[in-house]
């Protein structure tokens, strides 16, 4: 644990203009730009999705051919994933880590400003890929192989975006976990630790397990389309279906390194507007360990319809049904949370419980689609569509945008606007059930996913669901007025913000020095969060 | 965080933190190999 041996509180200066921000150790500073990232990239994934749902808004093919209309998809699934949700989670993560544990900064702080330059690069080389000779990534973000093999000049692109993402996310991964096992203050045990924190350690071991076999595969992909191997060829002795193996013994993994940093963030939201602890503590630690123990059992339940023995299905069914053991008692306990609580409903709140409904959706349609028999028909279809976006959107960007709220005050030193906050709840938590929820009776019905045109049958509700995508699309904007807003000025916020909120950031002032615990605080049980 | 003026505390922990690190990093690195060449 770290001790009382830092020393520069006597120079708590802020580096000035471009400098400060290209160079930045600072890890606000370098939260800060993750975030920043992470909106730009929101924003670009999201413009994909508006050109996605204007071509489906009718039958025929509307406004884009359908080989763009396939990059549309594929290139939508992978900024949102690589660029906005994890640089998301790792911008909360970079801010709040170190306050909530008493540490000055992060354990290796030039590897930090690294693992964030990494990312404009590795998205420059993936975007860069719509100017090349046969187009961007159409193959779908998964990437399988002989259709992505068909990309033209942008596959090598694809593969090297992919292997510096994944370098950086690992930089990541390591820079928390050395933060945290090795500089939390005095007293800061690890059943002391915020869940938060457990959530992030937790995710960077996923990070670190499931990173390289996503890079081992796409290396395999490269080596396959240029070097003359045949890992995933038939004809010279490999097998395609492999690659699907790998690609989801890494994809698995990855929705929980998206998702656990979020049920963190409502970790400290619930307790703090509930104003009591909360409940089963320990139970959350383990529960959010097993989740990501089981995560790397059940890739298979992506692949049923691919064929496999009985067994091999079996066993996939039953060790996915078997993650909703852990995650119920993670629902269960927020609602114990809440049970009795002296509640009240600010947006972060909102956002919180918001995700708990939301995500329990996404959560029940993944239990449906984990029996073998019945992921038959869903296979492929919009149901899978409606599925994983109930858990990426209302689940994990609820989360994170309900922790951008919670934070923001105490990051900025003003309030946010609530009346804007609640607009933007409200907007969101409507339009994202309009945009997803129909997608369940079109995929039920048959609509296949990943097409341009459709059959007539399913032309209302596809009307409706992209009327709620521009509602969704545009409410966005409300966050970005609001974030605006409360850098520019506002009420001032109080150094522990909200009325419940317990833990070392809440000591800090609101917004916090440049420089913080460069003498590590002494924690009790009184000062530590639970 | 400048590394001069560190005192022995403060290079003992940045000691910790970069073998944690590298640790770390080989782990990755490894999987990443030994996949491939599992394959191979």
């Amino acid at each position: 644990m770290y001790e009382a041996v830092l020393h520069d509180d006597h120079h708590d200066h802020k580096p000035t203009g471009i400098g400060r921000w290209l160079f930045s150790t600072n890890h606000k500073d370098i939260g800060t730009m993750y975030l920043v990232f992470a909106l730009i990239m929101f924003f670009v994934g999201g413009a994909m999705s508006m050109v996605i749902r204007a071509e489906l808004f009718q039958p025929g093919i509307q406004y884009v051919d359908p080989q763009f209309y396939n990059s549309m998809v594929t290139v939508h699934a992978l900024v949102m994933i690589f660029g906005a949700l994890m640089p998301a989670g790792v911008g909360l993560a970079n801010w709040m880590i170190p306050m909530m544990i008493g540490a000055p900064d992060m354990a290796l702080p030039r590897m930090n400003n690294m693992s964030f330059w990494i990312l404009p690069f590795a998205f420059t080389l993936l975007l860069s890929t719509f100017f090349m000779q046969g187009g961007a990534p159409a193959g779908g973000w998964t990437m399988y192989p002989p259709l992505v093999l068909q990309l033209g000049d942008g596959l090598p692109y694809l593969v090297f975006a992919v292997h510096f993402l994944g370098i950086s996310s690992i930089m990541g991964a390591i820079n928390i976990i050395a933060t945290v096992f090795n500089m939390r203050a005095p007293g800061m045990t690890f059943m002391r630790l915020p869940l938060f924190v457990w959530a992030w350690i937790i995710t960077a071991f996923l990070l670190i397990a499931a990173m390289p076999v996503l890079a081992g595969g796409v290396t395999m992909l490269l080596t396959d389309k240029f070097f003359g191997t045949a890992f995933f060829d038939a004809a010279g002795g490999g097998d395609p279906v492999m690659f699907q193996h790998i690609f989801w013994f890494f994809g698995h993994p990855e929705v929980y390194i998206l998702v656990l940093p979020s049920f963190g963030v409502v970790s400290q939201i619930i307790p703090t507007f509930s104003r009591k602890p909360l409940f089963g503590y320990t139970s959350m630690v383990y529960a959010t360990a097993s989740i990501a123990f089981l995560s790397f059992f059940v890739w298979a339940h992506h692949m049923f319809t691919v064929g496999m023995p009985l067994t091999g299905e079996l066993f996939f069914m039953y060790a996915t049904m078997s993650i909703a053991v852990p995650t119920g008692v993670k629902i269960f306990n927020w609602m114990a949370t809440m049970w009795k609580g002296s509640m009240t409903f600010e947006t972060p709140m909102l956002f919180a419980i918001g995700l708990l409904f939301m995500f329990s959706i996404g959560g029940f349609s993944g239990l449906m689609m984990g029996i073998t028999p019945v992921d038959f028909q869903y296979h492929d279809t919009y149901f899978i569509v409606a599925h994983f976006h109930y858990v990426i959107v209302p689940g994990i960007i609820f989360g994170i945008i309900g922790g951008i709220y919670f934070w923001l005050p105490k990051w900025t030193g003003n309030m946010y606007d609530e009346k804007l906050g609640k607009l933007h709840f409200w907007l969101s938590a409507i339009s994202v059930n309009v945009l997803f929820f129909p997608m369940h009776f079109i995929g039920l019905a048959g609509m296949p996913r990943r097409i341009p045109d459709y059959n007539v049958q399913f032309a209302d509700w596809n009307a409706i669901i992209s009327l709620g995508g521009f509602v969704f699309g545009l409410s966005q904007l409300i966050l970005v007025w609001v974030v605006i807003k409360c850098v520019r000025g506002g009420e001032k916020a109080t150094d522990q913000v909200w009325e419940g909120a317990h833990g070392l950031e809440w000591t800090l002032p609101s917004p916090p020095p440049f420089h913080t615990f460069t003498t590590p605080p002494e924690v009790t049980d009184a000062t530590a969060h639970s | 965080m400048s590394d001069d003026g560190q005192n022995s505390a403060e290079k003992d922990l940045a000691k910790k933190n970069i073998r944690l690190a590298i640790i770390l990093g080989l782990i990755a690195a490894g999987f990443y190999i030994g996949f491939i060449l599992f394959y191979f």
